[in-house]
């Protein structure tokens, strides 16, 4: 056994111990002997499972130091107690920095029983050696604090994403199409957890922007789109790598779109050896809108064709327009709207100009006469007071936002 | 429609099935047993009626409609954890979905099951879309779980360090820009069209009507566009074909069938060309084959279609081999029943390939009443005798028979052993589809009329006899048949009652009704209606 499948298994037996702390002191009361039996057993399973460590304790999942632990069913059934009192505490997170004293243990364990059997409102209890604390995951409630944890995750994501991006365009090996759908794939849960916090982090970075930053914001925008359209999966998938992999072999050198298709095809048509030569409906469709956007005119004809051709047309103006200067999205927006049925299909640009709001998620704004940042649509839908981040603050402008370029505005122009 | 007239006991019930055949599906295909495919079959089938057909899925059970399909235990259900591990919350099964669909998905939880932390694995494959027939709601499996927490931090300095980076990264285009630009350029280049972008917005102009959204969600999803690319690639690269599995290059090939512009020599021609031997023999398909079901039934619904509007094109049924013609058939018996087209395609089929080889194809439990009576017609044009038919006829689902003989008169001669077996055996089924056979004509009426008498309509529901006894009045069975059925004693009171009930429409066959009883005899029920009636009755 590894190392840390006996560290898991350590993990697993110590949680076991626990239920029967909990189950020892509901039955006979935190006194008995039994229990102070149990509270010991539950020291060496702690003392086992190598602390310092920190549980993540949810009603479906638990993990140890962000690594999922395996349970059979009944064990699973079992954590159910556990984090049945956690929740009620309003906490996820129970970290051990070293093997808390017997009574300690005993302690917690009547505070989970009389939280599941007795008190439904019991407090979260202090006890020694052990840390409590509130952690957020995807799908939580909307709160203030949950508004920065979600920022919070978009930018680790992001950042996982370009690095994985920037893999994909590094190489000139068969296309990996396991590596990119696992990246399609979190952009489309970045999408999920919240469209508007993953465009305004994807925006708010420091120019120049990499290839790689580019060849993200390409899927993301097609998903965003898409995922408004509620266009089933296996077509916006498609479109969202074919976005993915135009952007990597396209933007760097600034190569048109059906360029940037035609060198991307070959790669992922290579053959990737027996085991992975099994194309499925996923890759063929991928490779099969590639094809079509080889053809210079493919976007003209081809409505698929005409989504993705928008979107890298506005990532091309984005770093390729001006040598030495970075458009902000606002800048964006402004050049998508003037190329409306003459640079860009008509109907897929002003999908693109709408899916993040009239005044987009992360461009620059002047609110209630001050600099703000757009955060996403306001509470009233007034497309014009989105929500922003003004000095510091999340704040709702009495007053209709406006626009503010940096381009635009420069005050230091000559 | 039997689903919505089902009670809430019978749609758990339902539930429960699906649940058992889904675990039955994965059990079976862990110890390779031959009867998976069967479970398969009754899986697609029992998740088809359910009038959402979606489950969802929580960490130990599976749930349809706010009820529970399938618990997990020890024994039952134990894939059912792994998969919520992996993400999936929910899967929904397609309208047009397959058994195979969900013979796929049962492997890929069999294999799970075994290896339950293959977590990504079967994500993927759920991603991927490779069940065509099934869509699957995805989140962050446990391991993608693990990299997505966040611990809770002081908002505050999150906002305000923000707020500051987004003033910086102003300052730092701002200044950039002005370093490589004038300020005539940037009045043109960007100030202007902010301007006027700003003032489209305001005015509208850049909205994006709902109708709108819909119409390019559904040109983006367009089955016939990403077809069409699909075989340009094929075509384009052979090699790629030998990368597809043959039931995902059976679906393409299908599909291409569906939405190719017309039904002809080019088509086939591609057909050809993609791999699908359209003269193959007869025989048990290979693994690593085509699905030929799969292909036979695009082609018959496309026949179908085609058939409507114009003849059909009899090249192309000349084109196909023993091992389409055969699917073809098979599958335009069953797909027929939904089309005006059905009758008129089959007889074609008949001329072009022969009587026989329809009859050898069709599936009897299936057939439905009109094809049914289709391909009698068809056997009765080739003269076969009507009594042979008619021994064919009665080997059908009872619904089936009954619509058949309302479509084929000439095999009415031969079909009242039938009608009182039906009578006699199944009187619920046969009271409900007795009524249609005799609105056909007349002497389908007479055949019916003296059917009820010779059985008394014994356990005929009420309410179907009524119908039934209305119809055979339309017919001008009143005297002969329903008359009779009251006046006998010898038959039940409920028949009785619904025979004199029905003479209500006839006047004067109620008034000999009336005249020639004698009341003392009668038992309750019957004296108690004669009262009300005559009451009623003007004399």
């Amino acid at each position: 056994m590894s190392h840390s499948a006996e560290i898991e298994q350590a993990t697993r037996d110590m949680l076991q111990s626990m239920f029967e702390l909990v189950r020892a002191v509901a039955l006979h009361g935190r006194d008995h002997q039994l229990v102070a039996d149990a509270a010991d057993a539950l020291a060496d399973a702690i003392e086992r499972a190598a602390p310092p460590f920190a549980l993540f304790v949810f009603a479906d999942a638990v993990l140890r130091d962000r690594t999922p632990l395996h349970f059979e069913l009944e064990a699973f059934r079992r954590m159910q107690q556990l984090a049945g009192a956690m929740r009620r505490w309003n906490v996820q997170e129970l970290a051990f920095e070293h093997v808390p004293a017997p009574e300690a243990l005993i302690e917690f364990a009547q505070a989970v029983m009389t939280t599941t059997h007795v008190n439904r409102t019991a407090r979260k209890p202090t006890v020694a050696g052990l840390v409590l604390g509130a952690v957020w995951r995807p799908s939580a409630p909307q709160s203030p604090a949950a508004e920065a944890a979600l920022e919070v995750y978009a930018g680790v994501q992001l950042t996982r994403a370009c690095a994985e991006a920037e893999a994909l365009c590094a190489s000139d090996a068969a296309w990996p199409w396991s590596r990119a759908q696992t990246l399609c794939a979190r952009i489309e849960r970045l999408t999920q957890a919240g469209a508007s916090a993953a465009a305004r982090t994807l925006e708010l970075e420091r120019p120049p922007w990499p290839a790689a930053r580019q060849c993200i914001a390409l899927p993301f925008y097609v998903g965003a789109v898409l995922s408004r359209m509620q266009v089933p999966a296996l077509s916006r998938r498609a479109l969202m790598h074919a976005g993915l992999a135009v952007g990597c072999h396209g933007l760097g050198a600034g190569l048109p779109l059906h360029e940037a298709a035609r060198a991307a095809l070959p790669r992922m048509l290579a053959p990737r050896g027996a085991a992975g030569d099994r194309r499925d409906p996923h890759q063929l469709r991928t490779c099969a809108l590639l094809a079509a956007l080889t053809v210079k005119e493919a976007p003209l004809s081809n409505q698929p064709a005409g989504l993705v051709h928008a979107v890298y047309e506005v990532e091309l103006q984005r770093t390729r327009a001006i040598p030495a200067v970075q458009q902000s999205r606002a800048d964006l927006h402004a050049w998508l709207a003037g190329a409306l049925g003459t640079h860009v299909h008509p109907g897929w640009g002003r999908a693109l100009l709408s899916v993040l709001g009239l005044v987009p998620a992360g461009s620059h704004v002047i609110a209630d006469g001050r600099l703000g940042i757009v955060l996403g649509p306001g509470r009233d839908g007034d497309p014009f007071r989105p929500k922003v981040l003004l000095g510091g603050a999340l704040a709702t402008p009495n007053e209709p936002v406006q626009l503010h370029s940096p381009l635009a505005m420069t005050p230091w122009a000559k | 429609m039997q689903v919505a007239l089902a009670g809430a006991g019978e749609s758990a019930q339902r539930l429960r099935d699906l649940g058992a055949a889904l675990d039955s599906l994965v059990r079976s295909l862990r110890q390779s047993d031959a009867l998976a495919e069967g479970f398969g079959r009754r899986a697609h089938q029992l998740w088809l009626t359910q009038p959402e057909r979606r489950l969802e899925l929580l960490p130990t059970e599976l749930r349809g409609g706010g009820r529970v399909v399938l618990a997990a235990s020890n024994e039952r259900g134990r894939f059912i954890l792994p998969a919520y591990n992996a993400g999936l919350r929910a899967l929904t099964l397609r309208e047009t979905s397959s058994p195979h669909d969900v013979m796929m998905l049962g492997e890929q939880l069999a294999v799970l099951q075994d290896e339950p932390r293959a977590l990504q694995r079967f994500a993927q494959w759920l991603w991927c879309s490779t069940a065509f027939g099934l869509e699957a709601q995805l989140v962050e499996s446990l391991p993608e779980l693990g990299e997505s927490l966040v611990r809770a931090m002081p908002e505050s300095e999150l906002w305000a360090e923000r707020s500051s980076r987004a003033v910086e990264i102003w300052n730092e285009m701002a200044w950039s820009a002005a370093q490589s630009l004038p300020r005539d350029s940037v009045e043109q280049r960007f100030a202007r069209p902010l301007a006027d972008a700003e003032r489209r917005a305001a005015a509208g102009e850049l909205d994006l009507a709902d109708s709108e959204v819909g119409t390019l969600g559904a040109l983006v999803d367009d089955p016939a566009c990403w077809t069409w690319m699909e075989v340009a690639l094929l075509r384009h690269d052979p090699s790629l074909r030998a990368a597809l599995s043959p039931s995902h290059l059976s679906w393409v090939l299908s599909a291409l069938i569906e939405h190719a512009p017309r039904l002809d020599q080019d088509l086939l021609a591609v057909l050809r060309e993609l791999g699908c031997d359209l003269r193959r023999a007869e025989g048990a398909v290979a693994t690593g084959e085509l699905d030929y079901r799969v292909l036979g039934a695009a082609l018959a619904d496309r026949l179908l279609e085609v058939a409507v509007a114009e003849p059909v094109p009899e090249p192309v049924l000349d084109a196909l081999g023993p091992a389409l013609r055969g699917m073809v058939a098979s599958a335009v018996c069953e797909h027929g029943e939904d089309y005006p087209s059905g009758p008129v395609l089959i007889a074609a089929l008949a001329r072009r390939w022969g009587v026989d080889e329809l009859f050898k194809r069709v599936d009897l439990a299936v057939l439905g009443p009109v094809m049914a009576g289709a391909l009698a017609s068809c056997g009765l044009d080739a003269r076969a005798e009507p009594a042979s038919l008619m021994a064919w006829v009665a080997r059908l689902p009872l619904p089936s028979a009954l619509g058949a003989l309302a479509r084929v008169p000439a095999l009415l001669a031969h079909a009242r052993p039938l009608l009182e077996r039906a009578l006699s055996e199944q009187p619920v089924l046969a009271g409900v589809h007795l009524a249609p056979l005799a609105r056909s004509g007349q002497v389908a009426a007479a055949l019916v009329g003296a059917s009820l008498l010779a059985t008394g309509a014994r356990d005929v529901p009420e309410d179907a006899l009524g119908e039934l006894l209305a119809a055979l009045l339309e017919q001008g069975q009143g005297r002969s048949a329903v008359l009779p059925l009251f006046e006998r004693t010898s038959h039940g009171v409920t028949a009785r009652r619904c025979a004199l009930l029905a003479l209500q429409a006839e006047p004067r066959l109620l008034q000999a009704a009336l005249g020639a009883l004698d009341r003392g005899s009668e038992p309750s029920e019957i004296r108690q209606l004669l009262e009300e009636l005559r009451w009623k009755t003007p004399r």
